[in-house]
């Protein structure tokens, strides 16, 4: 158990030591974006906007930000950096001549990516604060929610790396069919409760909107019972998606 | 790099050992033993199962049937323990493009659970070993392929490994940078390690190998020390003459053990190379006439009818 979780640590340290090449440009990319959201919708367009509950619009929008932040900096960085390192680079093919199995390959990778979660959502964090948007102190449970987005994300990203075979184009379909619409329709940006019925069923089922539901709960101080349904919901998701990661990679990496 | 008290076992043994990819048997029914401090060589074209005998022995492949041992374990079944011990350059160059030097070797080294001050230590011997020391934190791709191949054998090595695997050590580099890898090749052999390569460069093999076994097809068509394959299907010296296309080779004689013909060249196999001469007086142009010894790519030629190069 300690040993192959300082196997699965040793995937993670691979990740911290290539990211401490890369960080300038990886900071700026993937911590620039999201205030730039934050400037653009929560002051610009969150002027025009009421929402007919109290507070204001940037209050809203902000920790629905966070929680879209968690799953950008997870997804892309796993899923372009999985597919490179099978398909291009061979690094998972050297790693399968060590006693590292694929399933630490996936929990050291769920590791790092909670890390980078942390990391980036921390620094978002900051600018809430400085911008007197954690209000309520259960704020400080918002770093746990950080982390689980680590694995929730990374295991359909590194599912899709693999079974989108050589062709990097093919990486774009789950950008573009899951990611985009949960961006978009999680509840960040409006709040869903207002959508028709049959609206609200199809969002109740991506794990975004559970997300944003607890974020915003932690962030405003709304907390009941249901964002224990939320996070239940989240770690099933996680806990269904996990397995087959690992399957996927074991079969790629022994044949 | 130590010295291990010679084991009962010997560090492989496979028997039987099959691997069928769809209809085609890639590996079939192959038996080999390993000795303990020896360098073992697997010979053969592109396509004749070298490189997927290698990966059976560290449990990326699964075979299919067949008894496989490697350090008294199953590399199907104990991949995790097999894998500890085990050294591998795979064909690929897998270096780790996002690292430098060093860091490849280190985080390398925890992957088999190796950490802290004695691993940089060994980083440094082995960058050392292999005229890499002043590389430590150059980009892995501004090394040329024979640094980078270099590297490869160095990472593998950081887990001082009972056994070493090779699998295609020196293909694609100039011949210089062949050399050098042999060198290195060559002195962990002297310190002990056991190490299992591939190749078809048949001077490697007959440079490095105290044991080779002759691939085809998925099968080993021979096996035995460098030079007693040579002597046994080639003899000593090698009379080559240019021949004209179309033309039939001359018959046999007492004078010759064989004589091939390949496209343009007529093999004549000879202990006497000046009888063997005899033969084809008059016929040939003597300014194009070469009399060498024989090599490990005559024998292979012999026992599969066909130059190693051109594979399949």
């Amino acid at each position: 158990m300690v040993a192959s979780l300082a196997r699965s640590a040793s995937i993670w340290r691979r990740e911290a030591l290539v990211w401490r090449h890369l960080w300038r440009t990886s900071v700026l990319l993937n911590f620039g974006q999201p205030v730039m959201w934050l400037v653009a919708f929560g002051f610009a367009l969150g002027s025009y906007i009421t929402l007919g509950r109290p507070g204001s619009y940037l209050a809203f929008v902000a920790p629905g930000l966070l929680a879209i932040t968690s799953m950008n900096i997870v997804t892309f960085d796993t899923m372009f950096g999985t597919w490179v390192k099978l398909h291009e680079w061979g690094v998972y093919e050297a790693v399968s001549t060590t006693p590292v199995s694929p399933r630490e390959i996936v929990f050291g990778t769920f590791l790092w990516e909670s890390t980078r979660a942390f990391m980036y959502g921390g620094v978002f964090m900051l600018v809430m604060l400085l911008l007197g948007l954690l209000r309520s102190p259960w704020a400080v449970l918002l770093p746990v929610l950080l982390a689980t987005a680590g694995p929730l994300f990374a295991a359909p990203a590194v599912a899709w790396a693999i079974v989108t075979g050589k062709s990097f184009n093919n990486l774009f379909y789950y950008t573009e069919l899951v990611i985009s619409p949960m961006f978009f329709f999680s509840g960040a940006f409006f709040p869903v409760d207002r959508l028709p019925q049959y609206l609200q069923a199809p969002i109740w089922i991506t794990p975004l909107y559970h997300m944003v539901q607890i974020a915003r709960g932690l962030t405003l101080g709304q907390v009941s019972g249901w964002l224990w349904v939320d996070a239940a919901y989240l770690l099933l998701v996680t806990a269904l998606l996990t397995p087959i990661a690992i399957r996927l990679l074991d079969r790629f990496l022994t044949t | 790099m130590t010295d291990f008290p010679s084991r009962p076992s010997p560090p492989v043994a496979a028997e039987g050992l099959v691997k069928t990819y769809g209809d085609r048997r890639a590996v079939d029914r192959i038996d080999f033993e390993v000795r303990d401090g020896v360098c073992f060589g697997f010979l053969g074209p592109n396509g004749a199962g070298k490189t997927t005998t290698m990966r059976m022995l560290y449990g990326r492949l699964r075979r299919d049937s067949g008894r496989l041992d490697v350090l008294g374990l199953d590399p199907d079944r104990c991949r995790r323990q097999v894998r500890q011990r085990l050294g591998v350059v795979t064909q690929a160059n897998d270096l780790d493009q996002d690292l430098d030097v060093r860091e490849n070797l280190v985080v390398f080294a925890g992957h088999f659970g190796l950490h802290g001050r004695e691993v940089r230590e060994r980083a440094r011997e082995l960058l050392e070993f292999f005229d890499l020391g002043g590389r430590a934190t150059s980009h892995v791709r501004d090394l040329s392929g024979g640094l980078q191949r270099r590297l490869l054998i160095a990472r593998s090595l950081m887990h001082d490994p009972e056994l070493l695997v090779l699998d295609e050590p020196t293909a694609g580099l100039d011949p210089q940078a062949r050399i050098l890898v042999w060198q290195r090749i060559a002195e962990l052999r002297q310190r002990g390690v056991t190490v299992v390569l591939t190749t078809h460069y048949m001077e490697e093999a007959a440079r490095l190998c105290d044991e080779v076994v002759v691939m085809d097809q998925g099968r080993i068509v021979e096996r035995g020390a460098p030079r007693d394959l040579i002597l046994r299907h080639a003899g000593e010296q090698v009379v080559e003459v240019r021949w004209p296309l179309g033309t039939p080779a001359p018959p046999g004689g007492p004078e010759v053990r064989r004589v091939d013909l390949l496209g343009d060249r007529l093999l004549l196999f000879a202990d006497n190379p000046a009888a063997a001469l005899g033969l084809v007086r008059g016929r040939v142009d003597s300014e194009t006439t070469i009399v060498r010894p024989a090599t490990l790519e005559d024998v292979f030629i012999h026992l599969t009818g066909r130059l190693l190069e051109e594979g399949e």
